[in-house]
């Protein structure tokens, strides 16, 4: 099944890499995400009735395999239905972004980019994992730059090539640890180093090895100070394709890393070894994130910078919640996966459709676009809060995890860091809105209710990633369930 | 029978809606819509807290074991009644101070909307459910503080957000806390939820400082105070019924809660936690009075007098006995009819005369008799002149300060209060003194010229508030045995 996505999505992609028309295109992208959505459903249903799925091609230690449980299930479910939004709400927009000729290489690189993170999160053997990455890197850099202007193809070296660093750094710990433990397999490894005490005797060769893929990852998945790519190349990437890199891009590495530490060294060993060390640093800089990226996001004036920076300090929490280590953390880093690639997407298309409107991305000059743009302007509102942590919506029970998971852990003293960055939250969303629908420019427009918006049918997409928010928000029993046996699947690879 | 819980939560919201998205044209058809909406619904609030208490109502799980559910037992019903009624006076008195204002159409909907917002805190059955509430309230008091969209007006919005937004993030960490040490749950009973196993334990006083300080911020406790005494550039409704008894008893409800219904008094008496927040309560009642007495804008005075009562009640119910909780609930109770009529008789000043500073008030109670007899009445109340208000829940705040063997600090509050008392005297009745007696040869006609009381749809519901005021005496023992827990 895992692989039956994977090649669906490469086939669409070199379909749509060889279209010569931009409306075929088109219909390509939006039939093969919907089809990939429909898969990963069945996958999810077909491995909660009989169990996770294993397939291995040849042997030894190159052997490949593809492995799919509960937290794949997820990611894939995630990559599926958000992508297939994203790319609903891309055919009205892409085109404001993306000259008519590069749309088929558009819709070509995003299935390709799609197709390549699934394989990043099922692969369970590090070879697969690594080539997936690598090329995701390239498909990731491609949807920045297809946009064609002076300003993202320098955004979208500049994301290549610190992502291609950060992959030199996963590789050069894979290569440590394969050197270590003899294994290119994370069930192998999680094998070695929990069952042989391997800890005890390489305890330096395990620390380098994953000090070495936590810091690649780090340049992945835009953990401050390893960011600095991420706001520029999200914020000037087409909207559908700011979209996708924040809210699933990011997130695939980070499924990868948890896999690794946790999968790999197993919650026992984290709590009592060397581990705790490089975990702890992880946290930290976590938090230093949190708090960071948020001011530098209060500083911005650009709408889609200021929502990049936001991802720095959200891609911070979800550090932080692998940092601290225990089941709790690792539970409330997966819930805040989906609760921040449900939101930030929509905040981009959102911000995608303002700008497209408007012509303005500057949020000083946004008083009075509630009068303008109510729709649009409530959704972003909607993300606004569920960002902040408004019960509601699913930016709260985040925080309620990550809450209890500090809790659960005797850090005590993160509480106060949670607590200043729900506020620098609300200081950066909050104003955008108001200014929205209260100040004196909305007080003095003149125009009628409602004359720059969108069409509904276009808007729809994001109208149901809002509705994604608050269903996620009321009701998030179910996935909450479902991602804790993940996280009993994942650890017990090596048991 | 359990669903009509939601109706009071859910009218005004709707109504609110409605009013902002009608945006009525002709004054007369927006009071008519308000009037009913906010009577009808004060009522059924009413009969419900006659006859449905006890009914609970279990709706979405948003988090395990704390579903949002509600639950109107005698303290929230008691709550709920009070400010409906105060609502219909407040929505009456706005209905002719707003003309000043403008844009009428915006307050009237978000002053109704945030009636059913404060239903919701009132009827929340467990802290997640509260805290949903708590944070829709900043949102939804937001457009009303800025109301002016002077630059006063947006920076004290701003203020605001920073200090209520943080404050209920902390408030969320205590109740994690309390969720994980107990078994999940956070809902609200008398005596608490809590196994007495906890007693005392490093993550019940760590999650109550969090709380208190956390929920203290929208009861203006030291040091989250300051964001009161600015939000009183709002229209003076706002000021009345929100920053004197909505948004910021909303905060004190909130952390009784916490106190005696879900962690339990009998667990933190005696604690260190117990004695911080005692001490930021004794501090904030004689800073907030010095404040009030050294402020010369008269709507500042009251808002830093607020700030100083607010810890009146605090500090009652931080002493964790069942003493302390009466004085504290009395003083609630007593101190919100009182100083809403103070605020509204602030309001009626600035609407008839424009004057802001207390030093314009030499004379006015000659041209302003009315507003001035209420405003010394409620003076006297606030001071504490027995039978008033303000005597009661001194009373039993010193009884209960007196009684408390846990911690010194009881003893130190006794002194607070006695400070307190005296400031507020001075504050409150050099105002009175030179309204009516402002000295030989007073020039009453060059000074008032022109200056009357403000009409009917001012001057009733002050009436109405100073007979409250004087008959509350009447009610208290009936009060007290419905509080008592």
């Amino acid at each position: 099944m895992g692989i039956a996505i994977i090649l669906l999505l490469m086939i669409g992609a070199v379909a749509a890499f060889v279209c010569k028309n931009d409306k075929t295109a088109r219909l390509i992208g939006l039939g093969t995400t919907l089809l990939n959505a429909i898969l990963a459903v069945i996958m999810t249903v077909t491995v909660m009735n009989s169990g996770p799925q294993s397939v291995t091609f040849g042997s030894g230690t190159w052997a490949q395999t593809i492995n799919i449980g509960y937290i794949e299930c997820f990611m894939a479910c995630l990559f599926g239905i958000v992508g297939f939004l994203i790319v609903w709400a891309s055919m009205s927009m892409i085109s404001h972004d993306v000259e008519e000729k590069k749309i088929p290489m558009f819709y070509g690189l995003v299935l390709a980019l799609l197709g390549t993170l699934n394989a990043v999160v099922f692969f369970e053997s590090l070879l697969g994992v690594f080539v997936s990455i690598e090329l995701s890197s390239f498909a990731a850099a491609g949807i920045v730059i297809v946009k064609n202007q002076t300003e993202n193809v320098h955004a979208g070296l500049k994301y290549l090539s610190l992502s291609i660093l950060g992959s030199s750094l996963v590789l050069m710990g894979m290569v440590i640890l394969f050197v270590a433990t003899g294994s290119l397999h994370i069930g192998g490894i999680a094998k070695a180093i929990q069952g042989n005490n391997l800890m005890a005797s390489k305890s330096a060769y395990i620390l380098w090895a994953y000090g070495l893929i936590s810091a690649g990852v780090a340049f992945k998945a835009a953990l401050f100070p390893c960011h600095i790519w991420l706001p520029d190349a999200h914020g000037t990437a087409p909207s559908p394709s700011s979209a996708i890199l924040s809210s699933l891009v990011l997130k695939a590495y980070i499924v990868f890393y948890m896999k690794m530490v946790f999968g790999g060294v197993g919650f026992n060993l984290i709590a009592n070894s060397p581990m705790r060390m490089l975990l702890n640093v992880v946290m930290v800089v976590g938090v230093v994130a949190m708090i960071a990226g948020s001011v530098l996001a209060i500083m911005q004036t650009d709408i889609k910078r200021m929502i990049a920076y936001s991802s720095v300090a959200q891609m911070g929490y979800i550090f932080m919640g692998i940092g601290i280590g225990t089941e709790l953390g690792l539970f409330a880093a997966l819930f805040h996966i989906l609760s921040h690639a449900v939101t930030k997407s929509g905040l981009f298309l959102v911000a995608g459709s303002i700008i497209e409107q408007t012509h303005n991305r500057d949020l000083n000059k946004m008083g009075g676009l509630g009068i303008l743009m109510p729709v649009t302007m409530a959704l972003f509102t909607i993300g606004g809060l569920s960002m902040i942590g408004i019960p509601l919506f699913v930016g709260f029970n985040s925080k309620w995890n990550f809450a209890s998971a500090i809790v659960g852990s005797n850090n005590y003293w993160l509480l106060i860091p949670l607590s200043i960055s729900a506020l620098l939250n609300a200081l950066y969303y909050l104003p955008v809105v108001i200014r929205a629908f209260f100040g004196q420019e909305a007080k003095e427009c003149t125009e009628p209710l409602g004359s720059k918006e969108r069409p509904i049918k276009d808007l729809l997409p994001i109208i149901l990633l809002a509705c994604l928010v608050i269903l996620f928000g009321v009701a998030s029993g179910p996935v909450s369930d479902f991602l804790q046996k993940g996280i009993e699947i994942l650890t017990a690879i090596g048991r | 029978m359990n669903i009509l819980l939601l109706i009071p939560i859910v009218l005004p919201i709707v109504a609110g809606i409605h009013i902002l998205k009608r945006n009525y044209k002709e004054p007369k058809s927006r009071e008519k819509f308000v009037s009913t909406a906010v009577i009808v619904n004060a009522i059924i609030v009413i009969l419900l807290s006659l006859f449905a208490r006890g009914t609970q109502l279990t709706l979405l799980p948003i988090i395990p074991n704390n579903p949002i559910q509600f639950k109107l037992d005698n303290l929230g019903a008691m709550f709920a009644s009070v400010v409906s009624l105060l609502w219909i006076l407040c929505i009456y008195y706005s209905f002719e101070y707003m003309k000043h204002e403008g844009d009428e159409n915006r307050f009237f909907g978000f002053y109704v909307m945030t009636f059913g917002v404060m239903m919701g805190i009132t009827f929340a059955a467990n802290l997640v459910t509260l805290y949903l509430f708590y944070e829709f309230l900043t949102l939804a008091t937001i457009p009303l503080v800025m109301h002016g969209d002077s630059i006063q007006a947006k920076t004290a919005t701003r203020i605001y957000i920073i200090f209520s937004v943080f404050g209920a993030a902390l408030a969320l960490m205590g109740i994690a806390m309390i969720a994980f040490a107990g078994n999940g749950s956070t809902a609200f009973a008398a005596g608490g939820i809590l196994p007495k196993v906890l007693t005392g334990a490093t993550i019940l006083q760590v999650a109550y400082l969090f709380t208190f300080f956390g929920f203290g911020v929208k009861s203006a406790v030291m040091p989250f105070h300051a964001w009161l005494p600015c939000a009183s550039v709002a229209p003076t409704p706002v000021s009345a019924l929100l920053h004197a008894v909505a948004v910021v008893k909303a905060g004190v409800f909130a952390i009784a809660r916490v106190t005696y219904f879900t962690i339990g008094p009998d667990l933190l008496r005696g604690t260190i936690a117990q004695s911080v927040a005692l001490g930021a309560c004794i501090i904030t009642i004689v800073y907030g009075s010095a404040m009030a007495l050294m402020s010369q804008h008269l709507k500042r005075r009251l808002a830093y007098s607020t700030v100083s009562q607010l810890s009146y009640i605090l500090f009652g119910i931080v002493l964790m006995s069942a003493d302390g909780y009466i004085g504290g609930m009395v003083h609630l109770f007593g101190h919100a009819i009182v100083k809403i009529t103070l605020f509204l008789c602030a309001g009626a000043i600035i609407y008839k005369t424009g004057r802001e500073y207390v030093w314009e008030l030499k004379g006015i109670g000659r041209a302003m008799p009315v507003t001035m007899i209420v405003f010394t009445i409620a003076s006297f109340a606030l001071v504490g002149i027995p039978p008033l208000p303000g005597f009661f829940s001194k009373w039993y705040l010193t009884v209960a300060a007196f009684h408390n063997q846990g911690n010194a600090l009881g003893y130190a509050g006794l002194v607070a209060l006695a400070v307190s008392a005296l400031l507020t005297a001075i504050y409150l009745f050099s105002i009175c003194v030179n309204a009516f007696m402002p000295g030989n040869g007073f020039d009453y006609e060059e000074s008032n010229k022109g200056v009357r009381d403000p009409n009917r749809y001012m001057t009733i519901p002050l009436t109405i508030l100073a007979v409250a005021i004087v008959l509350f005496a009447l009610c208290l023992p009936s009060l007290i045995n419905i509080l008592s827990l």
